[in-house]
């Protein structure tokens, strides 16, 4: 299993070098969206010799017009050859409503969006060259659970594949009621998984939101623990990235790599 | 779910209270909130202490213009302050700079905003607001470093300037640029 860490932009290069230099992470997981304008072989220079992953937030796929697509694909294709990424995801997620940017990211709504996200997604992946995982949404008004088998059918029609969220999971959980075994054959069926602290809004109700910016919580460690208890993948295939983008404290990080490391190592 | 609440604040009290709706869209909001005030301390002061008295009624304006909330954002919101005066509110040169600043950083921060950015590593904003200098901002010229802020000379005066402009650069160093465009909305 790699454990790994985000790259979410130039400034948190010098704690994510600290946690691969003393070997608590060995997967880095880049968020290319920031570091595009630069030639790769910078990015290598900083990170080392380690394996990693692409995690794409703003290519807006669902939304932005093709040509954009491609010309940012053509950006992503020069960076894959020198990297050599082990996956590279994205979201599918409303950015904007009528051409306006939204402060908060939006689930689309499913049943509504599912021919355009089919033609999307095979688009995007024809154009990056590659399969491309998309990452479970931390659902807030998902109420009948209709993610889950919206991914079910995109992979099955696209041939993408998902990178599970165990956070999100535990946070659609919590704002929608969607139970977490719902989510579990499509779990099973990936390597790729990621971690994060979220908060919960102070009003009434409260809204679990997807932050990376507080520690893990325990549910989201017991989703990970079930995952590879019953996970038949290869040590070799299974990456968790412990996602943390603000507030950065580097030894609660490197704590929570320790945890997932340990929980792993428990169960195999 | 109306998505409109999310930059609109008396569509969200629409919500009825107590709903996930309402509480979605509240957090939309906060997050918007600093969006426009975190990079502009000096802004909040004019609007003390929650930045209401520019924040509501911007965004009221913001949705009729149909603003796209992006990088350009904080210029849109300068001008909007210096056409509406009215109620009275000077605008320190540290306001107007702050928020040309914030713009200019939104863009050199935002690589997939717009993908044309991309092959553009450098921004500069002269505004008619800004008396003598541009504002430029670079991206981050390696994977380790930060990004670049310069106030530079030029720009000429408020009367000679129709209106604010950007020029995008190419170039790693210096500021040598493409041509002068309009500020998107």
């Amino acid at each position: 299993m790699r454990c790994g860490v985000n790259l979410t932009s130039p400034r948190v290069v010098p704690y994510v070098q600290e946690l691969l230099d003393d070997s608590s992470a060995d997967f880095c997981e880049i968020l290319i969206d920031n570091f595009l304008h630069l030639d790769p072989c910078q990015v290598r220079d900083v990170i080392g010799d380690v394996p990693v992953g692409f995690h794409i937030m703003w290519s807006r796929f669902m939304e932005r017009e093709e040509s954009e697509l491609q010309f940012i694909a053509r950006q992503v294709r020069e960076w894959v050859k020198f990297l050599k990424p082990v996956y590279i995801s994205d979201h599918l997620a409303q950015f904007s409503f009528r051409g306006r940017m939204l402060p908060l990211l939006a689930e689309v709504d499913y049943q509504r969006v599912y021919g355009r996200a089919c033609q999307r997604v095979s688009f995007w992946q024809h154009e990056l060259g590659c399969r491309l995982l998309i990452e479970n949404f931390p659902s807030t008004l998902d109420k009948d659970g209709c993610q889950v088998d919206f991914y079910r059918q995109l992979q099955d029609e696209t041939g993408c594949g998902l990178l599970f969220d165990c956070s999100n999971a535990v946070i659609a959980q919590l704002n929608c009621g969607v139970d977490i075994s719902k989510w579990e054959s499509l779990a099973l069926s990936t390597p790729n998984y990621h971690i994060a602290g979220f908060r919960k809004t102070s009003g009434e109700p409260s809204i679990a939101i997807d932050t990376h910016d507080v520690l893990i919580e325990e549910q989201s460690y017991g989703v990970l623990k079930s995952i590879f208890e019953e996970n038949r993948l290869s040590e070799e295939e299974i990456t968790v990235v412990v996602e943390r983008d603000a507030n950065i404290d580097v030894l609660a990080w490197k704590e929570e790599l320790d945890s997932v490391r340990k929980i792993y190592g428990s169960i195999s | 779910m109306r998505l409109e609440s999310y930059l609109n604040p008396s569509m969200a009290r629409s919500f009825a209270n107590g709903t996930h709706e309402r509480e979605l869209a509240s957090c939309a909001l906060r997050n918007l909130w600093h969006i426009v005030f975190d990079p502009c301390p000096s802004l909040l002061q004019l609007a003390s202490p929650d930045g209401k008295t520019i924040m509501e009624p911007f965004l009221v304006w913001a949705e009729d213009k149909n603003l796209t909330m992006s990088w350009s954002m904080h210029i849109h919101l300068l001008n909007w302050m210096e056409h509406t005066q009215s109620h009275g509110i000077k605008i320190a040169d540290e306001t107007k700079r702050e928020l040309v600043v914030a713009s200019a950083i939104r863009w050199a921060a935002g690589n997939m905003i717009d993908a044309k950015n991309l092959s553009h590593l450098a921004i500069l904003i002269r505004s008619k607001s800004l008396n003598g200098y541009i504002v430029g901002a670079r991206k981050a010229a390696t994977a380790d470093g930060d990004l670049e802020v310069k106030l530079l000379q030029g720009g000429g005066s408020s009367e000679a300037l129709g209106s604010d402009e950007y020029a995008l650069v190419s170039v790693p160093t210096g500021w040598e640029h493409g041509e002068w465009k309009p500020i998107p909305v």
